[in-house]
């Protein structure tokens, strides 16, 4: 099997030199974007804080954070898990849509059966179809050696098509005259707010599946043979481990994520598919999953800092007049700052190896 | 029940309190009359668009003008949990009393569920329909875009040598295959042989697609095009490079191409919105669903671009005034869809608010294309 493409690829570190690189990368941002902003005449430590306000100033802001978090979390494990094997998926999108897709049909025709059964049904349903989509690259990626990041992300167009199509056609509630979506999901199935706070339990299923992904890839040995495999393939291969088999479970898995993210969009806000599931929270999940270095606990400190940057656009538009644009830029700003850190260390690792404390082998495990 | 007896002492507090009562009453109305309410305003996408959001921002800039209303605003919000919490925030955050969401996919379930949770706050809504049984302190308000559609149709019509015009829509959505139905009637009752090739790229925006079909279209040497799309920027750009006539939509994108744009329809989203302001500060009840058109002031067409010579600006100012005033109709029978089927008999007319409008699904004749 080919090693993924070198620039993406995130190579995997101690905990220690993660948090280096992180740290590095996330005040050079800093950095770059005070500078962006003072370009535009306003006070760069003003608009940090009000970042700071509006994204963790306040259980109402904290609370507005992990909601747009809660989504970005299981998009990011669609990136994470199949990056761990050296994978590259990007189209974690197109399986959000089709998973919350299939969600609302499962919710529309499973009316009538008690909660209990019809709720679990329906993020069922959006978890297999998700794993199905994704999981199809890895199959292209293990039978016919298709690179899985250019058809993971082709797939998004044909899942938005296929979406489209159904959403603006067969499976049009056409009481709904202006504004194409599904029928309303049976009411008994909607998933509501954790008690005492104004966020969906989406969060929680989340960090689960974060929790259990970590688990995994410490703890049992299959999770310890794609850690292998993920370090060196061709290793991997000579020493008889399943590579091919490994890559289509973990394509499946990661696409059952974004599908369950989707599903718990439909569940647990939107109550129906509509174009509004079309928001890019695939995208951003891989921002999120590359900024915590595709460790599955990271992924929710990641999916925190990211809800809480886009959380702040709305207090940064209104105080300052800065445009929408500011919290995407910020954003980008993060990615290539990211990308740009991973690829000085691995190049010119001798400079950050020199500004590191204490012992510096790198690990590949 | 406890029967009621006066005594002197009880009829004095109870006159005290009322002279409180209208003293603090008095002085809390002279402040409410000086205190101004803030307005929130939330779009989903850019508000410099040039197009749909754009619409919304020429509202919200018009009404800050009245002097008693301070006005927030948000771009850029997703049709998700993301609108639910930006509503919140500039309710809780920044104090704001009337939200106004203008993007559809805001309304079910995201302004009903969170009007219900704030039954201090007023909601308008863009787009949505109000029922009895939805949170009182929610209305909504759309415009019909018939009457301008016909008349930017009909100036089409007036500039074109051939017998062929071009139309480019998003959805297959009853609002976008009226405005190419009224755009086209009012061409065939300038030239009867006129027909209009029909393209819906399937989203609401898709400057890709956008700019193939126009590109197309022109191709086939049509010589004016009209569009419904959320951002016409791309559409009109691209007319004006392959020098091609082209009207607009939501804003006026004359300034994008003064030579080859000829005019617009054109949202006046200020009337519905201002008229629910006023009721909201004088405490009055307001209208749940707001709709119009011409007559109602909640559209308009745009300025015309350069090419349109004086005397088909005068034809084209008549046709907008006596659509305004009703001496002409645009639905007028008998007329057929493009399948063959009467859709208003012989004798009578639809008014631009007649419910069966709101489902329309059929193509008028003299359209070639399909919904699907």
């Amino acid at each position: 099997m080919r090693a993924a493409s070198a620039v993406l690829r995130i190579v995997p570190l101690s905990v220690g030199g993660g948090l280096f690189v992180t740290t590095v990368a996330l005040s050079l941002s800093a950095l770059i974007f005070g500078a962006f902003v003072a370009s535009l005449g306003v006070d760069p430590f003003g608009v940090f804080a009000t970042i700071y306000k509006a994204a963790f100033g306040s259980w109402f802001s904290w609370q507005n954070t992990l909601s747009r978090a809660a989504p970005l979390i299981l998009a990011a494990l669609c990136v994470a898990l199949p990056a761990r094997l050296g994978l590259v998926i990007i189209g974690g999108e197109g399986a959000i849509l089709l998973g919350g897709l299939a969600a609302a049909v499962a919710g529309i025709h499973l009316a009538g059966l008690p909660a209990i059964v019809g709720t679990p049904a329906l993020l069922v349903a959006g978890a297999t179809v998700g794993g199905l989509w994704i999981g199809f690259c890895g199959v292209m990626r293990s039978y016919r050696g298709v690179n899985e990041t250019i058809s993971s992300l082709l797939l998004v167009y044909l899942a938005v098509t296929i979406f489209d199509h159904l959403v603006d056609g067969p499976l049009r509630d056409l009481s709904n005259v202006n504004f194409p979506s599904t029928h309303p999901i049976d009411e008994n199935f909607k998933i509501g707010n954790i008690p005492g706070a104004d966020m969906h339990w989406g969060l929680v299923v989340g960090c689960l599946a974060c929790l259990a992904a970590a688990l995994y890839m410490r703890v049992t040995p299959q999770g310890f043979a794609m850690r292998i495999a993920g370090g060196n393939p061709r290793a991997a291969l000579a020493l008889g481990l399943p590579v091919g088999r490994m890559v289509i479970v973990v394509c499946l898995v990661g696409g059952a994520a974004a599908g369950l993210a989707g599903a718990l969009e439909v569940a647990a806000v939107q109550g129906r598919a509509s174009g509004a599931l079309h928001v890019g929270y695939g995208f951003m999940g891989i921002l999120v999953a590359f900024l915590a270095r595709h460790n599955p606990l990271a992924v929710i400190a990641a999916a925190i800092l990211t809800g809480g940057i886009a959380a702040s656009s709305g207090l940064l538009q209104r105080v300052y007049d800065l445009p929408d644009a500011t919290a995407i830029v910020l954003q980008g700003i993060v990615f290539l700052s990211i990308l740009t850190c991973e690829t000085l260390y691995g190049r010119a690792g001798a400079l950050f190896r020199w500004m590191m404390p204490g012992p510096t082998s790198r690990e590949r495990a | 029940m406890k029967s009621y007896h006066p005594t002197r002492r009880t009829v004095l507090r109870g006159l005290g309190g009322s002279a409180v009562g209208v003293m603090t009453f008095g002085i809390k109305s002279v402040v409410l009359a000086e205190e101004s309410i803030t307005v929130g305003f939330l779009a989903v996408d850019n508000w410099n668009d040039y197009g749909y959001t754009q619409s919304h921002l020429e509202s919200a800039n018009a009404l800050g003008e009245r002097g008693d209303v301070s006005v927030l605003k948000e771009e850029g919000v997703p049709e998700g949990v993301e609108v639910q919490k930006a509503m919140k925030s500039m309710i809780e955050l920044s104090g704001a009393s009337v939200i106004v969401a203008t993007a559809w996919g805001y309304y079910d379930p995201h302004v009903l569920e969170v009007a219900a949770e704030y039954p201090d706050v007023h909601f308008l809504h863009c787009g949505g329909i109000w029922t009895p049984e939805q949170p009182p302190n929610v209305a909504t308000y759309f415009a019909y875009t018939d009457e301008v559609a016909y008349a930017a149709g009909f100036v089409a019509a007036r500039m074109v040598s051939s017998d062929q015009l071009g139309f480019l829509g998003s959805k297959p959505i009853p609002e976008i295959l009226r405005f190419a139905n009224s755009f086209t009637i009012a061409a065939r009752t300038v030239n009867p042989d006129i027909t209009t090739k029909l393209v819906l790229t399937g989203e609401w925006t898709n400057p890709v697609r956008e700019a193939e079909a126009t590109n197309s279209l022109i191709d086939q040497g049509i010589q004016a095009i009209g569009c419904d799309v959320d951002i016409p920027k791309v559409f009109i750009e691209t007319c004006a490079k392959r020098q091609t006539f082209c009207t607009g939509m939501h804003v006026s994108q004359r300034d994008l191409a003064p030579d080859w744009f000829l005019t617009g329809a054109e949202w006046n989203w200020i009337t519905p919105v201002d008229r629910f302001i006023s009721a909201v500060v004088s405490g009055e009840p307001y209208e749940h669903n707001m709709r119009g058109g011409l007559g109602q002031d909640m559209v308009k067409i745009s300025p015309y671009g350069n090419a349109v010579p004086d005397d088909i600006r005068q034809e084209a100012d008549a046709v907008v005034e006596e659509l305004k005033s009703g001496s002409r109709g645009i639905y007028v029978g008998e007329l057929r869809d493009n399948q063959g089927n009467v859709v208003v008999p012989e004798g009578e007319t639809l008014p631009v608010d007649d419910v069966s409008l709101e489902l329309t699904e059929w193509l008028v004749e003299g359209i070639v294309g399909s919904t699907t």
